[in-house]
């Protein structure tokens, strides 16, 4: 039995497709929670996908090089600077008119301070991706899902992210009272809490959540096809109904994206 | 052989599709395969085609008639069948199997009581013609397939002369039939891409085939 519409791209006209579905995904925001080395980070991120050199693999895979993520998060680091209270003890001098004591002094930090740090850059991920057809609520949907989250090269993001988180805790520092003269100490202290390692698996743990299951919706189309639009008053619009889709990459000559549907 | 050729995208739609888009039409809009003058049918309507009757003088109120087609199917090159001579289906044609009903208002002179009628006289043919398909593009994604009838044949009918009357007849209503037909771009993309139309449509394998790239 053969099929009853047929529509094949090849390669060229597939990135082509690719890029338009890039865009219409648009930017994808998540929220979520870890830790920054002894500091608790909550963070909003966005996503977006960009460029990329789709191949055409025989059978049903889509391989896109260099396909670009751009992500962008607010960084909320919390920081707890109980580590620098300390106490003059009291202290009392003998005097001819009596002894002087001076009353024992504390000086406690806040606990809770809240630094945020805006970051934006992008990184580029290959990855094969599969096809699967769907329909649901009636409408026939061909995605192109991406078979397993690739490595993800991060290391120059993070070596930035560290540099902004550090300058952005120095700058809440300062707003900090009495804290003028252990300035220096709280802002080693808390750049030695974590390292180049954490903030990489902090930003592995967030891109991860985009590119895991990244999906492109390639084609999306009403079980109901309309064929012909109405026109009033004696002109009802013409369906059809969509029985069956299927899509594949078929290799021949050149390899082509197909897609078959039956009416 | 790959589907796009030297192109970059290729859209087919086959003869089943294509009967099925036919019927879902003519099933949608029935007004175009009846037509008829008073009294057949009276006003425009979805289902019927209000037509002026043959004028002719003496006949008052002119010659009622009605002309109704079955839902054209359509065979694609290479034929599933013999077609009757002198009829063939060459690479990039169309057959076209319809049935029309030709119907008359026979008008009946005043009797005695001064009163006259016309009573329905109709047959039913059954018509064959070959026809190839007619692109209009208009812009990426949108234009449509049309077909043009080349030829006509009702088979069986004596004398030759009334068979080219009727032949030619029939050729003419059954493309103004088609000429409301429309196969558009999307339905043979099924809106995968805009195909921006380089080369098609041809009919080739039992099916119409389109060319081009894409926007």
């Amino acid at each position: 039995m053969t099929t009853d519409t047929i529509a094949a791209i090849d390669q060229t006209a597939a990135n082509t497709l690719l890029h338009a579905a890039e865009s219409a995904l648009g930017a994808l925001t998540k929220t979520g929670g870890g830790s920054l080395g002894p500091f608790t980070a909550g963070w909003k991120a966005s996503a977006s996908f960009a460029g990329g050199t789709a191949a055409l693999e025989a059978p049903d895979t889509i391989a896109i090089d260099h396909l670009r993520v751009n992500y962008s998060l607010n960084l909320n680091v919390g920081i707890d600077l109980s580590f620098l209270d300390f106490c003059l003890p009291q202290v009392c001098i003998w005097t001819p008119w009596g002894t002087l004591c001076t009353p024992t002094i504390c000086v406690t930090f806040p606990t809770a301070i809240s630094v945020t740090v805006p970051f934006s850059t992008s990184v580029e991920i290959s990855a094969n991706f599969g096809i699967a057809v769907k329909l649901t609520g009636g409408t026939w949907i061909v995605d192109v899902v991406i078979q397993a989250v690739p490595t993800l090269d991060l290391g120059a993001a993070a070596t930035l992210l560290l540099t902004a988180v550090g300058a952005a805790v120095s700058v809440a520092l300062l707003a900090v009272p009495f804290i003028g003269p252990l300035l220096s100490i709280a802002a080693a202290v808390i750049t030695a809490g974590f390292g180049i390692a954490e903030v990489t698996g902090l930003l592995g743990s967030i891109v991860t959540l985009f590119v895991s299951g990244l999906t492109f919706k390639v084609w999306t189309h009403a079980q109901t096809f309309q064929v012909l639009a109405a026109a009033p008053p004696f002109t009802p619009a013409v369906h059809v109904l969509v029985t069956n889709v299927a899509a594949a990459v078929q290799a021949s000559t050149k390899n082509e994206l197909v897609l078959s549907v039956d009416i | 052989m790959s589907l796009t050729g030297t192109h970059h995208a290729f859209a087919s739609i086959d003869e089943h599709g294509v009967n099925v888009v036919l019927h879902a039409f003519f099933t949608a809009r029935p007004r175009y395969l009846h037509y008829g003058s008073a009294p057949f049918v009276t006003a425009n309507s979805t289902t019927e085609t209000l037509i002026s009757p043959i004028a002719f003088p003496g006949v008052a109120g002119g010659i009622s008639y009605a002309i109704d087609f079955t839902i054209p199917v359509v065979d694609l090159y290479p034929p599933n069948g013999t077609l009757p001579a002198p009829l063939v289906l060459d690479p990039g044609k169309l057959s076209i199997s319809t049935t029309v009903a030709i119907t008359i208002g026979c008008a009946v002179p005043k009797g005695n009581d001064g009163r006259g009628s016309v009573h329905p006289v109709s047959t039913k043919l059954r018509v064959i013609a070959i026809a190839h398909p007619s692109g209009v593009y208009v812009s990426p994604g949108v234009g449509h397939i049309t077909f043009h009838v080349d030829e006509v044949l009702i088979p069986d009918i004596e004398p030759v002369t009334l068979r080219a009357v009727l032949d030619c007849l029939l050729e003419m209503t059954l493309n103004a039939v088609l000429s409301s037909v429309q196969l558009p771009f999307n339905i043979i993309d099924v809106d995968f891409f805009k195909i921006i139309l380089e080369e098609g449509p041809t009919i080739a394998d039992d099916q119409i085939e389109l060319w081009g790239d894409i926007s």
